[in-house]
Parts: structure tokens; C-alpha cells; sequence
């Protein structure tokens, strides 16, 4: 590069250095603007339109930052009789609350203000009501809860202290309560009465009614009660069976309990032993089953609606339908045959009466046959294979007698 | 000259033969290694995931007492959930301006406001950036069936930037009130209704015990004043992870013994943002701190302790698990007398180029706030890395703090006129010379130049009764690539700045580590 181009070259820099420096002044005005006048909006209905004007010094485009209930933006402002107007968006004028706003220009905060939007009373009013538990218990503890959230057409809550009528009705009772919102909301709690049955809720604002709510009460918890024994027959024959009923179950207030509650019978029987069976009641009356025994017995049957009632405790006796049978042997003694075994009227034993025969040897047991009843026989055989000739004691038990047969050679 | 040849192609042949296998092996195994990655075969379990907490603001229930029904602690704790759930995804859906997750926190009606907003908003091409900070949450209503809840949320908190077209158009910090109707739906306590209200101030007194303050331009301890002679301090083995698992409370025992008897007042310390939990701090780090404090108050060293290092992200979005992390900190040794100042964060203004000014600089108001809100007690200062950013956020902090690596020559220039414009205490925080003389600094300062360094600081130093803290104790032998870089002459550089040598032998700086 010889010195000519060196100087070419930097009086081009030169002037491109002096170009860019005399460029960049520019004039910032944002000091400047002031406002000559400002909003004096102060609180609005609902769904009206709002706009915001401010007098600004200079017809500068400015924005409007409003902080509202749900969220925030920015609103461009438009010139208008020389006034800068700023339209609020319908999503911001519908919504009940403050709005916050501050005039933005060139990132300068200029003016910051606040506006409350009212709830409108003038459109319609809506309702939401919530109501719960859906069901209680009779006898005045217990309640349920009816809130109610009105709004205006614009889905804002009702201004505090508007008037909330709260209606029931219970059998002939009818009653109006009037209540100031508060929190959005206005409320009662609904009382159960004596009486079990349906309680029907509604509810008004500013001349809307709510549909029709109901709460359904319950009766309280059973109370004791009594019960009886049905049978066909007072025999122990294993074969009927015998009905335990209750008397209609109420609970304090005499109201049935509710349909399906569960009561269970409580059996003991002459030996201590413990025999249970459950019904669940219709119209308060449960009704519990039981197989008659096979022998003479005295049953003692409580029942109980567990927790909460029971029955005085009833005594129920059974009479045997034999004194005795026959004991035949045959074939050596290996085959014995029971019968034929008849019943309280001398009829042949309905089939499935159980018999057990025990084989002792020298006062061990050997083994234990049971067999149910066929036409009035029980056939026992004693197979040689497992019981070489010898001397045995048997017991043949069943049907309340037992039988013993000592020393017997097979 | 033939054989020679022969042999040169044969060991050639070989190799090509070895280089060949070994490639084809490689290749193979990177095949295999490809086919085992990819989804963890437990996620066939479909195991519940553990939900992470990304949004904690602080949240206090006020009263719960209310003419409906008594609140379960339970219900209440769902509640509070929720609500601070639908809060972020309002936050996150006017970021982006996309509703995704806000049909779960607002239900059917309530919802149709947010829409119309993101519409609007994402028309005109404005987003929104913000958070909340605080609510105070007081309880109105609680319906006998549990399922509606009114209640009013006053003085939230609310942070927010809007941005027009990318470029940001304001930054906002608000005051408000708003009474919020939620309702149980599908398992979710849903936004019914939320109203704007007329937010009345409740200020919550906070006392401060006094231990540290700043009178006149003067630190004042336990009502005397106090001049920091300081070190910034690591252990020699473990810089920049001082309580990470090679923490030994006797190595840091004796090191703050030679630290007193050179005549030093102060030490301080770095307390690392993700080592030490984030959101959730470790209870375990908490007590090494409370070790290494109590050692600090036998030995009567003041301590800086330095927080928030190795953050870097203060997106909005992050602003309140910062907060949560400061608070169990700050407020776990409210009460500690070792503690001199909490230093925010370390040369936040780096950041100022990748994360942005303004968004820094906001980020570390609020958590000025949220420490004097947690810890009235001690002072608050931020540890700028030029003396140019010393004039930022004043009204923030107590003292001033910088760090000064340039040239002494120019110090004094620099130093009356950062003083000149400044009423408050003002700390050299960091200053020192690395003896990094060697292979990769030929030309580099000698121990010797380290030490004249030191001797003439000291002597600007005491002229001016200047707080100092120099860098560093030790030489060290490992530094993290997170701190310098991975180039190693930076590495090199930062191994030198001690006034010990790696050897535990005092260098010459060591007779200038104080001014006496």
C-alpha cells in the first residue's frame, strides 16, 4: 500500500466515523410529555364500556398496563379530540374487581391509577347452588348445607349484603329465610326434624329462583325391639326350618329404620354352642333362618342390630321325634343296619338324618363313619380288609340317642 | 536396504491389521451401547412420579376460623396446593401465551377470563413474565360438605414484566387483594370466582437485634466499629467445595487459627445454591455451616457468608425456590453473632450480558427484601466484580462491596472515585496477585512481585482505613473448570493466588496479609 492509498483510505474512515457520529444524536422526548388532564373514573358497572382518557402534552402513542383480577395487558391508545382514549377490552370491562392502570410511555411509567368495576345489578341475576351432604339423619342434629353463589349476568358474584331468600319445605312445614351475602355467598344450614322423609330446598336472588334441591333424611339409629319364632313344628327333626322375626325397628323419633338394615341372630344352643344367621329388614322387620336341630334342644336367640340395638332374648325348645331305633347285625357283625327309623308321627324319617358310627379298640378310636339316612335305614359295613377279626367296641350315635355295643367279636 | 523395507511394510501390515479390529470392535460395541440406552425399563411400572416443586411462593394462613365448618389441616394443605398450583400456570400460561394445564386449577366458567386474556394478549403480541411473591391467606367461608371454599388473599406479592413484540414495555411490582371462590372437582380444588380487591396494608413489624448495623458510614459490632481485615477464604483442598464430602472441621479449625493470629477479623465464605439443595436444603450442609460458624465465633472471626454461588438463572419462574432456599438459610442463623453480612451473590453483574440487567437487578432486590424479611440481624451486601458496578442497588444494601484485579497503579484513581459518589460503608472484597510465574506464564508475576503487591495495597489501604478482603489463603492445587474455564493457563492462574504455598510453607505475601 504506497502512501497515496494509505491517505484515501483514511479520509474515507474519516468521514464515515463523522457520518455515524452526527447520526446518532437523536432527541429523546420522553421527559416532555406531561398530562394536562387526568381520568376521573372511579367506579363502573359491569358490561358498560369503559375507556380511560388522559390529556397528554404531545399526541404521543401511549399505552395503557392494566392489572386485573384474572391477569394483565397492554391497551394502545387512540387520539380522539385530543385526548388519548383507551378502550378497555369487554373481557376487562365484564369482570367484577379493581383495575389497576398506569400510563406507559417509552417504557416510562406516567401516571398510575386505580378502578373498580361494580357487579350489575341491572341484568339478570344467575344461580349457583350447592348443596350437601345430600343426605342426613332425623332428630335436629344433624343438617345439611345450602350455599348460594349468585351472579349477574357477567358471571360476577353479587355485591356483599344482597338479599339471599333461603326456602324449605318439610311435610306441612314451609319456611322462608331471608340472609345478606357475604363472600360471595350466602348460606344456611337446614336442620333435620323428628320425622324421617325428604326436605325440599330452594333459593332467590334479586327475583330468580334456583330449581328444587332435596335432602333426604333419614331415620336415626335403631332402637331395641322384640322378636318371635315361627316354625311348622316343635320337633327336632333336621329337616324344617324355624323363622326368627322382629318386630318393626324403630330408632327415638318412632320413625322405621331404613330398609335393609342389617340384624343378626344370635342362637346358643343347649351345649353353649354358638349359631348365627342374618336377615336385613323391609318396612323395619328383618326375618333370620335356621335348619331345625336333630336333637332335643333349648335355643336362646337374641338378635342384634350391632352397635346400635337389640332384642330382649327369646327361648325356643325342640322335642326329639324318637326315643330309640333298631340295631340289627348281620354278616359276622360287619354289617349294621339302623332302622327302619321313624319320626314324631311314626312316618319314615325324611331322607339326610345323619348317624355316626365309632369303632373303638380297647378304648382307642379307630375310626369315625358317618352316613345320612335313605328311606329310614342307615347301612354301616365294616370291611374285613381294614378291620381284622377281632373284639371292637361301637358307639352308633345320631337323632339324640347313642348306642353302645362293647367287646363285639367281627 | 531391502530386509529393513520388508520389516517397516510388516509392522505396518500388523498395525493396519490391529488399528483395522480394533475399529470394527469399537464400532460394534457402540451399536451395542445404542441399543441398551433409551427408556429405563422400570418406567414399564408406570410408578407414580414424584412431583417436583416448581412454584413456592411464601404462603401464610392468617386465620382458618370461619362460620362454616372447621378447616382440616389436611384439606387445608390441598388447598394451598392447588392454589399455588393454578397461580403458575396462570404465570406460565401468560408467558407463553398458551392455556396449556389451566383447565385443572380454574374451573368452566372462570377459565373463559384467562382465555380471552392469552387471546387478546397473544394478538397484540404481549407477553407477561411474573410471579408471586407472598400471600397472607385468610379464610372466609368452608362449606359443611367440603367442598367450596372462600377465602381472601391480601397483600399478594406480585412481580411481573411485560414485554410488547419481545422488547420489554414495563416492570411492575404490585400490591393487591383478591377474595377467591374454589370448589373440589374431579380430585382438584378448582378457581370458581376471583375478584380484585382493595388491598389495606398490614405491615409486618419486623425487629432487628442490632448485632450488626451501619451508623453514619461506619459497620458498627456490638455497638463498637468495626474494620474488616478479611480473607477470602477456601479450604487448601477442597476451593470452591467447601462442604462437599471432603469437609474437616479440624483442617478448618486450624486454618482459622493462622487466619487470627496474622491478625485478621473476617473471613469469607461461599454457600453453593445447587450443593447446598436448591429449594430444599440439606439439613446436613446447614449443620457444616453452623460448624464452621461456631468455629468462626470461638475463633472471633466475622464472617461474610456469600450466597446464591454458582447460580445463574433468576428467571421469574425461579424467583420463589430462591426465596424458599434463602429463607431456611438466612433464617436458621438469624440469630448467629459470627455473622457479619450476607453477600447476595458473587460478581452477579457477569451476568448482566446473557441473563439481562434489568431481570439480575430485580432478582437480587426482592431477595434483599426476602433477607431482611428472614433475618433482620445482619447486614446485606452484594459482591460486585468491578468498582463501576458499586453504584448499583445502594438503597438495598448496607455496605458497598467490589473486587479490584486491575492494576494497582490505577487503584487509588478508581477507589476516590467510586468513594467520591458513595455514602455507605464500602469493602474491597476481593483483591490479589497470582505468583503464577512458570510454564504457562513465563512472564508472569513472581512471589516476590506478589508480595511489593500486598506491600503497597497495605499501605493505600491504611491511609484510607479501608474494609479489605484479599484472595485468597491457599494456593490450590485442583480448580474446578466451572469457576475459570477448562483452559489451563486460567487454571493456572487461579492455583497462585494464595499467601500459602501448596505445600502449607507461608509465601513472601504473608508478611503483608495485614497491615501491621
Amino acid at each position: 500500500m504506497n502512501l497515496k492509498q494509505g491517505i484515501h483510505v483514511f479520509t474515507l474512515l474519516f468521514v464515515l466515523f463523522l457520518s455515524i457520529g452526527f447520526t446518532m444524536v437523536t432527541i429523546d422526548s420522553t421527559d416532555d410529555i406531561t398530562i394536562v388532564e387526568f381520568p376521573d373514573k372511579k367506579t363502573v358497572l359491569a358490561g358498560t364500556e369503559i375507556t380511560i382518557n388522559y390529556k397528554l402534552s404531545e399526541q404521543v402513542s401511549a399505552q395503557l398496563f392494566c392489572h386485573t383480577s384474572y391477569g394483565s395487558t397492554i391497551i394502545d391508545g387512540i387520539f380522539k379530540n385530543g385526548e388519548t382514549v383507551f378502550k378497555f377490552p369487554e373481557y376487562i370491562s365484564k369482570k367484577k374487581g379493581l383495575v389497576d392502570y398506569t400510563l406507559v410511555y417509552n417504557n416510562k411509567k406516567l401516571h398510575t391509577s386505580t378502578l373498580e368495576i361494580l357487579t350489575n345489578k341491572n341484568t339478570e341475576t344467575h344461580m349457583e347452588s350447592y348443596l350437601g351432604p345430600p343426605s342426613i339423619i332425623a332428630g335436629g342434629m344433624d343438617y345439611a348445607m345450602l350455599v348460594v353463589v349468585p351472579t349477574d349476568d357477567y358471571d360476577n358474584p353479587v355485591a356483599d349484603s344482597t338479599e339471599v331468600i333461603i326456602r324449605h319445605q318439610f311435610l306441612n312445614l314451609e319456611k322462608e329465610d331471608i340472609y345478606l351475602s357475604d363472600s360471595f355467598i350466602g348460606w344456611k344450614n337446614i336442620f333435620s326434624y323428628e320425622q324421617s322423609g325428604r326436605i325440599l330446598v330452594s333459593s332467590e336472588v334479586q327475583n330468580t329462583n334456583s330449581k328444587e334441591y332435596a335432602i333426604e333424611v333419614f331415620p336415626a339409629q335403631a332402637e331395641d325391639f322384640v322378636i318371635r319364632c315361627k316354625r311348622k313344628h316343635e320337633y327336632a327333626d333336621g329337616n324344617q326350618i324355624s323363622s326368627f322375626i322382629t318386630s318393626a325397628i324403630k330408632d327415638q323419633f318412632d320413625n322405621i329404620v331404613v330398609d335393609g338394615t342389617l340384624v343378626e341372630f344370635s342362637i346358643t344352643n343347649t351345649s353353649g354352642m354358638l349359631l348365627k344367621t342374618y336377615g336385613t329388614t323391609i318396612n323395619g322387620i328383618a326375618e333370620g333362618k335356621m335348619l331345625h336341630p336333630d336333637k332335643k334342644e333349648l335355643w336362646n336367640v337374641t338378635a342384634y342390630v350391632v352397635g346400635m340395638g337389640m332384642s330382649k332374648t327369646i327361648d325356643v325348645a325342640y322335642k326329639p321325634i324318637l326315643e330309640d331305633y333298631t340295631v340289627v347285625f348281620k354278616d359276622d357283625n360287619r354289617k349294621i343296619i339302623i332302622g327302619p327309623i321313624s319320626s314324631f308321627m311314626k312316618q319314615i324319617l325324611p331322607d339326610g338324618a345323619i348317624l355316626k358310627l365309632k369303632i373303638f379298640k380297647d378304648d382307642t378310636l379307630l375310626e369315625t363313619k358317618i352316613k345320612t339316612s335313605s328311606k329310614g335305614y342307615v347301612i354301616f359295613n365294616i370291611e374285613q380288609s381294614f378291620f381284622p377279626n377281632d373284639t371292637y367296641t361301637l358307639i352308633i350315635e345320631g337323632l339324640g340317642v347313642l348306642k353302645e355295643f362293647n367287646d363285639l367279636q367281627l | 536396504m531391502i530386509a529393513p523395507n520388508r520389516n517397516i511394510y510388516r509392522i505396518l501390515l500388523v498395525l493396519s491389521f490391529l488399528a483395522l479390529n480394533g475399529g470394527i470392535l469399537y464400532g460394534i460395541s457402540q451399536v451395542f451401547l445404542f441399543l441398551n440406552t433409551g427408556a429405563d425399563r422400570t418406567s414399564m411400572l408406570n410408578l407414580t412420579k414424584k412431583s417436583q416443586q416448581v412454584y413456592l411462593p411464601k404462603i401464610i394462613w392468617k386465620d382458618t376460623l370461619n362460620p362454616g365448618r372447621t378447616m382440616e389441616s389436611q384439606t387445608l394443605s390441598e388447598i394451598q396446593q392447588d392454589y399455588l398450583d393454578a397461580w403458575y400456570v396462570k404465570n406460565v400460561a401468560y408467558k407463553a401465551n398458551d392455556s396449556f394445564g389451566i383447565n385443572d386449577f380454574y374451573t368452566q366458567n372462570a377459565r373463559k377470563n384467562l382465555y380471552k386474556t392469552i387471546d387478546d394478549n397473544s394478538s397484540k403480541k404481549v407477553h407477561i413474565e411474573g410471579t408471586t411473591i407472598k400471600h397472607n391467606t385468610h379464610l372466609d367461608f368452608y362449606s359443611a360438605d367440603g367442598q367450596l371454599v372462600v377465602f381472601t388473599d391480601k397483600n399478594v406479592k406480585e412481580y411481573q414484566r411485560i414485554y410488547k413484540e419481545d422488547s420489554l414495555l414495563l416492570e411492575k411490582e404490585t400490591l393487591t387483594a383478591y377474595k377467591v371462590m374454589m370448589l373440589l372437582e374431579d380430585g382438584f380444588w378448582k378457581i370458581r370466582h376471583m375478584v380484585k380487591e382493595a388491598n389495606l396494608l398490614e405491615q409486618d413489624s419486623i425487629e432487628s437485634n442490632k448485632k450488626t448495623v451501619v451508623i453514619n458510614g461506619k459497620i458498627m459490632v456490638k455497638e463498637e466499629p468495626f474494620y474488616i481485615k478479611g480473607i477470602n477464604y477456601y479450604p487448601q483442598k477442597s476451593p470452591w467445595d467447601m462442604f462437599g464430602d471432603n469437609f474437616d472441621i479440624d483442617v478448618i479449625a486450624e486454618d482459622f487459627e493462622i487466619i487470627k493470629a496474622a491478625g485478621l477479623n473476617t473471613i469469607r465464605i461461599f454457600v453453593q445454591y445447587e450443593d447446598f439443595g436448591k429449594a430444599k436444603v440439606s439439613l446436613d450442609k446447614l449443620t457444616k455451616l453452623r460448624s464452621v460458624l461456631d468455629l468462626a465465633e470461638q475463633e472471633n472471626l466475622q464472617v461474610v457468608a456469600t450466597l446464591f454461588d454458582f447460580y445463574g438463572d433468576y428467571s421469574i419462574l425461579d424467583w420463589t425456590l430462591t426465596h424458599r432456599h434463602v429463607e431456611q438459610i438466612v433464617s436458621e442463623f438469624k440469630n448467629h453473632s459470627a455473622i457479619l453480612a450476607w453477600d447476595i451473590k458473587n460478581e452477579p453483574n457477569l451476568d448482566f450480558e446473557s441473563r439481562g440487567k434489568g431481570l439480575v437487578l430485580s432478582w437480587l432486590k426482592e431477595m434483599s427484601n426476602q433477607i431482611r424479611d428472614f433475618d433482620p440481624n445482619h447486614l446485606i451486601t452484594i459482591g460486585w466484580s468491578d468498582p463501576e458496578s458499586a453504584k448499583l442497588l445502594l438503597d438495598e444494601i448496607d455496605f458497598v462491596s467490589f473486587h479490584y484485579y486491575r492494576d494497582l497503579e490505577d487503584f487509588v484513581d478508581v477507589y476516590d472515585t467510586v468513594l467520591s459518589k458513595i455514602d455507605k460503608p464500602i469493602v474491597l472484597q476481593e483483591f490479589g496477585l497470582s505468583s503464577n510465574k512458570g510454564l504457562w506464564n513465563p512472564f508472569g508475576p513472581s512471589e516476590e512481585d506478589q508480595a511489593s503487591y500486598y506491600k503497597d495495597f497495605q499501605k493505600i489501604m491504611t491511609e484510607r482505613t479501608m474494609h479489605y478482603m484479599s484472595w485468597t489463603l491457599y494456593d490450590f492445587t485442583e480448580v474446578p473448570s466451572s469457576v475459570v474455564g477448562k483452559l489451563p493457563w486460567r487454571k493456572h492462574k487461579q492455583k497462585h493466588f494464595g499467601f500459602i504455598d501448596k505445600d502449607g510453607k507461608q509465601k513472601k505475601a504473608f508478611e503483608f496479609i495485614t497491615d501491621k
